[in-house]
């Protein structure tokens, strides 16, 4: 599977508001209004996603997860969060290049 | 610098567990709107039933004490053994404010209720109010008050009875309102308070 290119950002106007006696938090989305629950891993790629590109995002990823995630275990759920992420309009996806 | 220090609550989350990280989720929150004092309406749902399956499925049911019944759909009715308590079946699902406030509310009204004492809208049926001695629904209150209704109409009506009307009496309401108002009262709605509704209608034949 390819990898994504280009740097991702997290979409403007959102409210987080964690959740720690539930592993999560919720996410306020204004257009069009919504309220989403991200665990942690989704989460932290959010939080990540403030102009990193993908190889940025596992090397930010793998940083602060530490032991909690293997090299190819940061890998997968790096590229799974953007999909789900861009998805939900939580992350702006950037175009793939030529 | 990869930014992280900024989620200091994410951070603090993620250094009290030592498990592996899961798959990232992501999920919808579906909002649930709880009814504070209020009955909320539903729509009763179709059935799949032909008119005389219609007529079988009536001779099930409880007549009731009302004899008028906008909702009728069949004039013809013959009760015979009946099983079903009504069209509409609702179940109200409380804490009490006060345990002794609401025995003495039964102690008053429930017999006279029951009786047919205190007038009630047509098709309305108060069915009881019961203690819940075992559920395996924690939040559900540890009361439940039953209502039959025939028809839509009759939910409609019962409605009105709990609103105010410059009409009736000194509260502005009538007697079977004020004991629906009171009933409400007594159900806590603080958070946390065990609290749920559940409408029911007849199996046979529903279209959901």
């Amino acid at each position: 599977m390819s990898c994504p290119t280009g740097c991702f950002e997290r979409s403007r106007d959102l409210k987080i508001r964690p959740l720690p006696e539930l592993d999560a938090c919720l996410v306020y989305v204004p257009r069009p209004p919504r309220l989403l629950r991200l665990n942690m891993t989704a989460w932290l790629v959010l939080e990540l996603c403030d102009g990193l590109d993908f190889d940025g995002l596992v090397d930010a990823y793998r940083e602060v997860a530490g032991d909690r995630a293997t090299a190819e275990q940061a890998i997968e759920q790096v590229r799974q969060g953007l999909t789900i992420l861009s998805d939900a309009r939580l992350v702006s996806v950037p175009q793939p290049q030529a | 610098m990869t930014g992280a220090r900024k989620f200091a609550a994410l951070r603090e989350m993620l250094a009290g567990t030592t498990a592996r990280l899961e798959m990232p989720t992501v999920d919808v929150v579906v909002p649930v709107i709880r009814s504070g004092d209020q009955m909320l309406i539903r729509q009763p749902g179709e059935d799949l039933l032909t008119q005389a399956q219609r007529r079988r499925l009536r001779n099930r049911q409880d007549p009731s004490d009302s004899s008028d019944d906008n909702d009728a759909r069949d004039p013809v009715f013959e009760p015979q053994r009946t099983v079903l308590l009504g069209d509409i079946v609702v179940e109200f699902g409380f804490d009490p404010t006060g345990e002794r406030d609401l025995q003495d509310l039964l102690e008053d009204y429930e017999d006279r209720l029951a009786r047919g004492d205190v007038p009630m809208p047509p098709g309305v049926r108060y069915r009881g109010t019961y203690a819940v001695y075992s559920s395996s629904e924690k939040s559900a209150g540890k009361y439940r008050t039953v209502w039959s209704f025939k028809g839509k109409a009759a939910l409609q009506r019962m409605m009105a009875e709990g609103e105010a009307d410059s009409r009736q009496g000194a509260l502005g309401v009538t007697e079977f309102g004020a004991i629906v108002r009171r009933l409400r009262v007594l159900a806590d709605t603080r958070p946390g308070a065990g609290r749920s509704q559940n409408w029911y209608q007849p199996a046979w034949g529903f279209r959901r």
